[in-house]
């Protein structure tokens, strides 16, 4: 017989952690200990097959670093004082220098429950604070259909734009099968580094950093007939890539039907990203056939009424003095904004882990999605997650904390309004990217400086599995700047200096270096930039200067 | 016959979940590595269980890895382990791990509490790893595709 504290307790629920939707289930003891993540063969979107994020819930559900009780000015609090806190503050001051954001990882009911709290009191400053370039897929072209799963099964070619694979492991088993299915199926892949997803490519488009959208378009235009300042010749000397190479690709991907574009994008590797999320679906829509897009990403379609650039001027010019945050990680995930915040006059943020420094604040504990109930989007829709446990004592679900604020102002939320970029047309984009090679300018080489690029491989999630403490440098820099594999080295850019430890890579070409941009000291190194279209936030490539420490 | 991880270098992406399956599940402490061999080839290294006589059962000074005569496969007894090491030296395909955990040498068990198989392949992101009989693996082709894109890699 065994006893009824050993008995284990299965709830079945989806991964919260990108859009992907995979199913899994979380086996937890009667008395709450958590044993492990199991895998549901039976699932439809991925067969039971986890990538390490999947991995990870039991680990993060059970993590000595989670929060469990309220933080003001770095002294433990309860909830009832720092809900008294939230209400005072939010009372004296106007509702022109308050500013609501929400990060990653909220369910649908969550969000909306903020955005009827915000239109209650009228709130204007109200926007995603989730600032990876994955927001920038939210932007949508006018009549571009997105790719099912069943369209990946069935395609017969792919163009993938960046490190798909290592970003949605997943994804890679239902691209190689529709792959393998036919031998005159082909992948090919545009990227600025030779990726692990390049290696599975039958043609390579090894291009110079940020000029992936200039190819997708640059092919768009081939099809479709030729576009004025995106001609072939131009896209291919700014871009490193052979003329024939690209005309190849073109005619195949027209040629062979149907086909499926997927992009992916990481912190610090495109400047212009707005273009990159908009260039894929340009392609997509352009020749005759049955073609789709598909845009990999963590979290995306939420906007808010304004844009976070924009929230983050007001910030620093002192019109915000109060910011709210709803999320998981903001703004411990930036360290760029850090200071500027630090100057408000209220600071309130949601957070799943204790913070590693201290932050002049409110910070409430808040509970992962696996420990509440409610509706998340994934690539493949809305679907329902279920609450696998009870939250970590103390914290609580953003929806319970709004809820509790909405008490205390006795409001109730009917009509929540939506909020969604207009749909752009294919005419703006290839304006847009005829702006883009006027405007771009080769970041001034100084000597023994590289270009630093960021990866975010799934593998790295959290820094769970791998601490990313690394920087990938290509051979013969690496003796030209007289360094050796595994030393500890200082990587300087304009922003921040780091400590990392050197890795000997042919994946990165030469006068390029690669960073994990999962670890959030490794972000520094990149400057936070407002883009003036958008007002909305990129962090795009740095040079840096590397040098032996000590 | 004994089921085996058989490895299909075709669909191998180098993600690694096969690595955070098996480290989710035991605490940490990774039993199954995972090795680069170039910029294209990444391979997993499970424990192979050889067979009649494994190497690092033989090595065991207090007999703690026996062979289990249904399955064949090679199972640690960590209750007796003395985290000597002599295991970790004495296999030939490196897949033991040198850091111990708890001061004992951890050595992969197929996932013998798991009816469905071991959690990597279970996990394995991009299907490449798979736990077959003796006879299909045998028949299996593997790699193909791999090693026809590669021709030095060819060897008939």
């Amino acid at each position: 017989m065994i006893k009824e504290s050993h008995r284990s307790i299965k709830v079945n629920t989806t991964c919260p952690f990108c859009l992907y939707g995979c199913e899994l289930a979380i086996v937890s003891s009667v008395n709450k200990y958590v044993q492990n993540v199991e895998y549901r063969n039976e699932a439809r979107v991925n067969q039971g097959r986890l990538c390490p994020r999947g991995n990870a819930a039991s680990i993060i559900l059970d993590d000595k670093k989670r929060l469990s009780y309220s933080i003001f000015q770095n002294k433990e609090i309860s909830w009832l004082d720092a809900k008294a806190i939230i209400i005072r503050t939010i009372k004296s001051f106007d509702k022109s220098e308050i500013a609501i954001t929400f990060d990653k990882n909220l369910t649908k009911e969550e969000i909306n429950l903020i955005s009827g709290f915000v239109n209650y009191f009228g709130i204007e400053n109200f926007a995603s604070s989730y600032l990876e370039p994955e927001l920038y897929f939210s932007y949508d072209l006018e009549n571009c259909p997105t790719a099912s799963l069943e369209d990946i099964e069935k395609s017969k070619v792919f163009i993938l734009v960046g490190d798909i694979f290592a970003q949605t492991p997943v994804i890679a088993k239902p691209i190689l099968n529709a792959r393998y299915a036919e031998r005159n199926n082909r992948i090919f892949v545009i990227d600025s580094i030779q990726t692990r997803t390049a290696g599975f490519a039958d043609k390579f488009l090894f291009c110079q950093p940020g000029t992936e959208p200039l190819l997708l378009l640059g092919m768009s235009s081939l099809l479709s007939g030729k576009i004025k300042g995106l001609e072939i010749e131009t896209i291919a000397q700014i871009s490193g890539v052979a003329e024939s190479l690209i005309e190849e690709v073109a005619k195949v991907f027209a040629n062979l039907t149907p086909g499926v574009v997927i992009a992916a994008m990481s912190l610090g590797r495109n400047e212009n990203p707005y273009l990159f999320s908009l260039a894929g679906q340009v392609l997509a829509t352009k020749p005759n056939g049955n073609k789709k897009f598909l845009s990999i990403a963590e979290s995306k379609g939420n906007f808010g009424k304004d844009r976070f650039g924009n929230i983050y001027n007001k910030i620093k010019e002192n019109k915000i003095k109060v910011l709210l945050n709803f999320g998981d990680t903001f703004p411990f995930s930036y360290p760029q904004i850090k200071s500027n915040l630090e100057s408000l006059n209220g600071l309130m943020a949601t957070a799943l882990f204790r913070p590693k420094r201290p932050i002049n604040g409110l910070i409430l504990p808040s509970a992962s999605n696996l420990e509440k109930t409610g509706t998340i989007k994934t690539l493949w829709g809305e679907t329902k997650i279920q609450k696998t446990l009870e939250p970590v004592s103390g914290s609580k679900s953003v929806k319970e904390i709004v809820e509790q604020l909405m008490q205390e102002f006795d409001i109730t939320v009917n009509n929540c309004p939506k909020y969604k970029a207009k749909p752009i047309t294919g005419r703006e984009v290839y304006e847009l990217a005829r702006e883009f090679i006027d405007n771009k300018q080769q970041l001034t080489k100084k000597e023994k400086s590289l270009l630093v690029l960021g990866e975010k491989p799934a593998i790295g999630f959290l820094n769970i599995f791998d601490n990313e403490n690394i920087i990938k440098i290509n051979p013969i820099d690496c003796i030209n700047l007289n360094l050796k594999e595994g030393e500890p080295v200082v990587v300087s850019s304009e922003s921040q200096t780091i400590e990392l430890l050197i890795e000997k890579s042919n994946q990165v070409p030469q006068g390029t270096a690669l960073v994990g941009v999962n670890r959030i000291e490794n972000r520094q190194l990149f400057p936070m930039v407002i883009d003036n279209v958008t007002n909305n936030v990129i962090f795009p490539p740095t040079l840096v200067r590397v040098w032996q420490n000590g | 016959m004994a089921k085996r991880i058989v490895l299909d270098l075709d669909y191998c992406i180098g993600c690694r979940s096969c690595e955070a399956a098996c480290r989710s599940r035991f605490q940490g402490e990774a039993r199954i590595r995972y090795g680069e061999i170039s910029q294209t080839i990444y391979l997993p290294l499970a424990c192979r269980h050889c067979q009649p006589d494994p190497l690092c059962a033989a090595a065991c000074p207090f007999d703690v890895i026996k062979v289990d005569e249904k399955t064949g496969i090679s199972i640690q007894h960590s209750f007796h382990c003395v985290g000597c090491k002599s295991c970790i030296l004495a296999c030939p395909f490196g897949v033991l791990d040198e850091s111990l955990l708890r001061r004992v040498s951890q050595k992969c068990n197929l996932c013998s509490d798991r009816k469905e198989g071991p959690r990597c392949v279970t996990s394995c992101a991009s299907g490449a790893l798979k736990f077959l009989e003796e006879d299909e693996y045998k028949k299996k082709k593997v790699g193909v595709r791999f090693i026809s894109r590669s021709p030095f890699w060819r060897r008939t």
